[in-house]
Protein backbone atom coordinates (compact mmCIF):
# COMPACT_ATOMS: atom_id res chain seq x y z
CA UNK A 1 0.00 0.00 0.00
CA UNK A 2 1.39 3.30 -1.17
CA UNK A 3 -0.58 5.84 -0.32
CA UNK A 4 -2.16 7.98 2.63
CA UNK A 5 -4.63 5.20 3.75
CA UNK A 6 -1.32 3.03 4.48
CA UNK A 7 -0.73 4.87 7.70
CA UNK A 8 -3.32 3.32 9.36
CA UNK A 9 -2.70 -0.32 9.57
CA UNK A 10 -6.72 -1.38 9.84
CA UNK A 11 -8.94 -0.13 7.75
CA UNK A 12 -12.46 1.71 8.67
CA UNK A 13 -14.26 -1.32 7.93
CA UNK A 14 -11.54 -3.33 9.92
CA UNK A 15 -11.55 -0.97 13.09
CA UNK A 16 -15.54 -0.63 13.17
CA UNK A 17 -15.41 -4.37 13.43
CA UNK A 18 -12.86 -4.32 15.71
CA UNK A 19 -15.41 -1.85 17.99
CA UNK A 20 -18.31 -4.44 18.13
CA UNK A 21 -15.28 -7.19 18.65
CA UNK A 22 -14.24 -5.03 21.81
CA UNK A 23 -17.64 -4.21 23.49
CA UNK A 24 -18.91 -8.00 23.07
CA UNK A 25 -15.32 -8.83 24.85
CA UNK A 26 -15.63 -6.04 27.40
CA UNK A 27 -19.75 -7.40 28.14
CA UNK A 28 -18.53 -10.86 28.47
CA UNK A 29 -15.56 -10.08 31.00
CA UNK A 30 -18.11 -8.52 33.28
CA UNK A 31 -20.36 -11.03 32.85
CA UNK A 32 -17.28 -13.67 33.51
CA UNK A 33 -15.66 -11.75 36.33
CA UNK A 34 -19.46 -11.16 37.98
CA UNK A 35 -19.67 -15.12 37.72
CA UNK A 36 -16.36 -15.55 39.09
CA UNK A 37 -16.69 -13.46 41.99
CA UNK A 38 -20.30 -14.84 42.86
CA UNK A 39 -19.28 -18.47 43.03
CA UNK A 40 -16.13 -18.22 44.06
CA UNK A 41 -18.35 -16.72 46.98
CA UNK A 42 -20.09 -19.39 47.84
CA UNK A 43 -17.50 -21.83 47.22
CA UNK A 44 -13.93 -21.57 46.81
CA UNK A 45 -13.01 -23.55 43.43
CA UNK A 46 -10.45 -21.08 42.34
CA UNK A 47 -7.65 -19.15 42.98
CA UNK A 48 -8.02 -15.25 41.94
CA UNK A 49 -5.22 -15.63 39.69
CA UNK A 50 -6.50 -18.11 38.05
CA UNK A 51 -10.22 -16.82 38.29
CA UNK A 52 -9.45 -13.84 36.84
CA UNK A 53 -7.22 -15.65 33.51
CA UNK A 54 -10.27 -17.92 33.37
CA UNK A 55 -12.59 -14.33 33.12
CA UNK A 56 -9.87 -12.68 30.00
CA UNK A 57 -9.93 -16.30 28.21
CA UNK A 58 -13.16 -16.51 28.07
CA UNK A 59 -13.88 -12.84 27.34
CA UNK A 60 -11.60 -13.57 24.65
CA UNK A 61 -13.19 -15.60 22.64
CA UNK A 62 -16.22 -13.23 21.16
CA UNK A 63 -13.24 -10.68 20.66
CA UNK A 64 -11.14 -12.85 18.48
CA UNK A 65 -14.00 -14.89 17.00
CA UNK A 66 -15.85 -11.65 15.72
CA UNK A 67 -11.68 -10.25 14.44
CA UNK A 68 -11.20 -13.32 12.91
CA UNK A 69 -14.62 -13.96 11.11
CA UNK A 70 -14.98 -10.28 10.38
CA UNK A 71 -11.34 -10.43 8.92
CA UNK A 72 -9.93 -7.55 10.95
CA UNK A 73 -7.60 -9.81 13.55
CA UNK A 74 -4.48 -9.18 11.05
CA UNK A 75 -3.95 -5.82 9.25
CA UNK A 76 -3.70 -6.19 5.32
CA UNK A 77 -0.37 -6.67 4.92
CA UNK A 78 1.30 -8.21 7.80
CA UNK A 79 2.70 -12.06 7.61
CA UNK A 80 0.21 -14.55 9.09
CA UNK A 81 2.39 -17.58 8.61
CA UNK A 82 4.93 -16.40 11.51
CA UNK A 83 2.45 -15.50 13.67
CA UNK A 84 0.17 -19.15 13.35
CA UNK A 85 3.23 -20.67 14.49
CA UNK A 86 3.92 -19.05 17.24
CA UNK A 87 0.12 -18.82 18.04
CA UNK A 88 0.74 -22.32 18.11
CA UNK A 89 4.24 -22.35 20.30
CA UNK A 90 1.94 -19.90 22.51
CA UNK A 91 -0.58 -22.14 22.71
CA UNK A 92 1.45 -25.45 23.39
CA UNK A 93 3.84 -23.95 25.91
CA UNK A 94 0.38 -23.07 27.96
CA UNK A 95 -1.00 -26.29 27.45
CA UNK A 96 1.88 -27.76 28.25
CA UNK A 97 2.44 -25.95 31.80
CA UNK A 98 -0.86 -27.16 32.55
CA UNK A 99 -0.05 -30.48 31.68
CA UNK A 100 2.76 -30.60 33.75
CA UNK A 101 1.13 -28.88 36.64
CA UNK A 102 -1.87 -31.81 36.45
CA UNK A 103 0.82 -34.69 36.14
CA UNK A 104 2.20 -33.05 39.36
CA UNK A 105 -1.25 -32.71 41.45
CA UNK A 106 -0.61 -28.61 41.09
CA UNK A 107 -3.45 -28.21 38.91
CA UNK A 108 -6.02 -28.28 42.01
CA UNK A 109 -5.22 -28.53 45.54
CA UNK A 110 -7.67 -28.73 48.00
CA UNK A 111 -10.58 -28.09 45.93
CA UNK A 112 -9.06 -25.36 44.08
CA UNK A 113 -7.88 -24.48 40.49
CA UNK A 114 -4.59 -23.67 40.93
CA UNK A 115 -2.07 -21.06 39.25
CA UNK A 116 -1.61 -23.66 36.54
CA UNK A 117 -5.94 -22.97 35.51
CA UNK A 118 -4.69 -19.71 33.89
CA UNK A 119 -1.91 -21.52 31.47
CA UNK A 120 -4.65 -23.80 30.80
CA UNK A 121 -7.32 -21.63 29.85
CA UNK A 122 -4.76 -19.53 27.62
CA UNK A 123 -3.31 -22.55 25.84
CA UNK A 124 -7.02 -23.28 24.98
CA UNK A 125 -7.44 -19.97 23.73
CA UNK A 126 -4.55 -19.96 21.81
CA UNK A 127 -5.31 -22.97 20.05
CA UNK A 128 -9.10 -21.86 19.71
CA UNK A 129 -7.43 -18.47 17.68
CA UNK A 130 -5.53 -21.01 15.36
CA UNK A 131 -8.32 -23.24 14.50
CA UNK A 132 -10.50 -20.26 14.21
CA UNK A 133 -7.48 -18.61 11.75
CA UNK A 134 -7.31 -22.05 9.60
CA UNK A 135 -11.00 -21.96 8.98
CA UNK A 136 -10.85 -18.21 8.06
CA UNK A 137 -8.22 -18.54 5.85
CA UNK A 138 -10.05 -21.59 4.33
CA UNK A 139 -12.81 -19.33 3.98
CA UNK A 140 -10.95 -16.76 2.37
CA UNK A 141 -9.16 -18.84 -0.52
CA UNK A 142 -12.39 -20.44 -1.45
CA UNK A 143 -14.09 -16.56 -1.56
CA UNK A 144 -11.05 -15.47 -3.77
CA UNK A 145 -11.78 -18.57 -5.95
CA UNK A 146 -14.84 -16.98 -6.82
CA UNK A 147 -14.14 -13.74 -7.20
CA UNK B 1 -28.04 -3.22 -0.72
CA UNK B 2 -25.24 -5.06 -3.30
CA UNK B 3 -23.24 -2.03 -5.61
CA UNK B 4 -23.38 -3.56 -8.80
CA UNK B 5 -22.24 -0.23 -10.37
CA UNK B 6 -19.18 -0.12 -8.58
CA UNK B 7 -18.37 -3.71 -9.54
CA UNK B 8 -18.63 -3.10 -12.97
CA UNK B 9 -16.80 -0.11 -12.75
CA UNK B 10 -14.04 -2.38 -11.80
CA UNK B 11 -14.30 -5.14 -14.01
CA UNK B 12 -14.43 -2.17 -16.72
CA UNK B 13 -10.46 -0.82 -16.09
CA UNK B 14 -9.90 -4.85 -15.18
CA UNK B 15 -9.11 -4.78 -11.98
CA UNK B 16 -9.63 -7.14 -9.32
CA UNK B 17 -10.88 -6.83 -6.07
CA UNK B 18 -7.10 -7.09 -4.53
CA UNK B 19 -5.69 -4.46 -7.35
CA UNK B 20 -8.57 -2.07 -6.17
CA UNK B 21 -8.32 -2.81 -2.49
CA UNK B 22 -4.10 -1.70 -2.68
CA UNK B 23 -4.98 1.11 -4.58
CA UNK B 24 -7.19 2.60 -2.00
CA UNK B 25 -5.31 1.28 0.82
CA UNK B 26 -7.82 -1.05 2.56
CA UNK B 27 -8.19 -5.31 2.49
CA UNK B 28 -9.84 -6.78 -0.17
CA UNK B 29 -12.06 -8.18 2.05
CA UNK B 30 -13.77 -4.38 2.33
CA UNK B 31 -14.13 -4.01 -1.19
CA UNK B 32 -15.59 -7.22 -1.15
CA UNK B 33 -18.15 -6.07 1.26
CA UNK B 34 -19.13 -2.53 0.23
CA UNK B 35 -19.73 -4.61 -3.47
CA UNK B 36 -21.99 -7.08 -1.65
CA UNK B 37 -23.81 -3.93 0.21
CA UNK B 38 -22.59 -5.69 3.67
CA UNK B 39 -20.58 -2.35 4.69
CA UNK B 40 -21.20 1.38 3.72
CA UNK B 41 -17.82 3.39 3.89
CA UNK B 42 -16.90 6.88 4.97
CA UNK B 43 -17.22 9.84 2.25
CA UNK B 44 -13.21 9.17 2.46
CA UNK B 45 -13.04 6.02 1.49
CA UNK B 46 -15.86 6.73 -1.25
CA UNK B 47 -13.94 9.96 -2.67
CA UNK B 48 -10.66 7.15 -2.69
CA UNK B 49 -12.81 4.89 -4.77
CA UNK B 50 -14.13 7.40 -7.06
CA UNK B 51 -10.76 8.60 -7.73
CA UNK B 52 -9.59 4.69 -8.46
CA UNK B 53 -12.02 4.31 -10.66
CA UNK B 54 -12.43 7.50 -13.02
CA UNK B 55 -15.49 8.43 -11.72
CA UNK B 56 -18.09 10.66 -9.78
CA UNK B 57 -19.73 9.75 -6.41
CA UNK B 58 -22.93 10.05 -7.63
CA UNK B 59 -21.93 7.68 -10.48
CA UNK B 60 -21.05 5.35 -8.16
CA UNK B 61 -22.47 6.10 -5.12
CA UNK B 62 -25.64 7.56 -5.03
CA UNK B 63 -28.80 6.06 -4.42
CA UNK B 64 -32.27 7.32 -6.07
CA UNK B 65 -35.27 7.56 -3.97
CA UNK B 66 -37.30 5.01 -6.24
Amino acid sequence: MNNKFSEARYDERQTAVRGRAFKWAYGTLLAALLLYAVTDGLWDWCVPFAGCALAISVSLVPFLFICIFGEAYWWADVSRTGQFVSIALLGLLNLGIAVVAAANGELVAGGELQVGGANLSLGLVFILVLVAAAIQRARLRREGEDE
Amino acid sequence: MKNLRMKSARAALDLSQQQLADAVGVTRQTINAIERGDYNPTIRLCLAICRALGRTLDELFWEDEQ
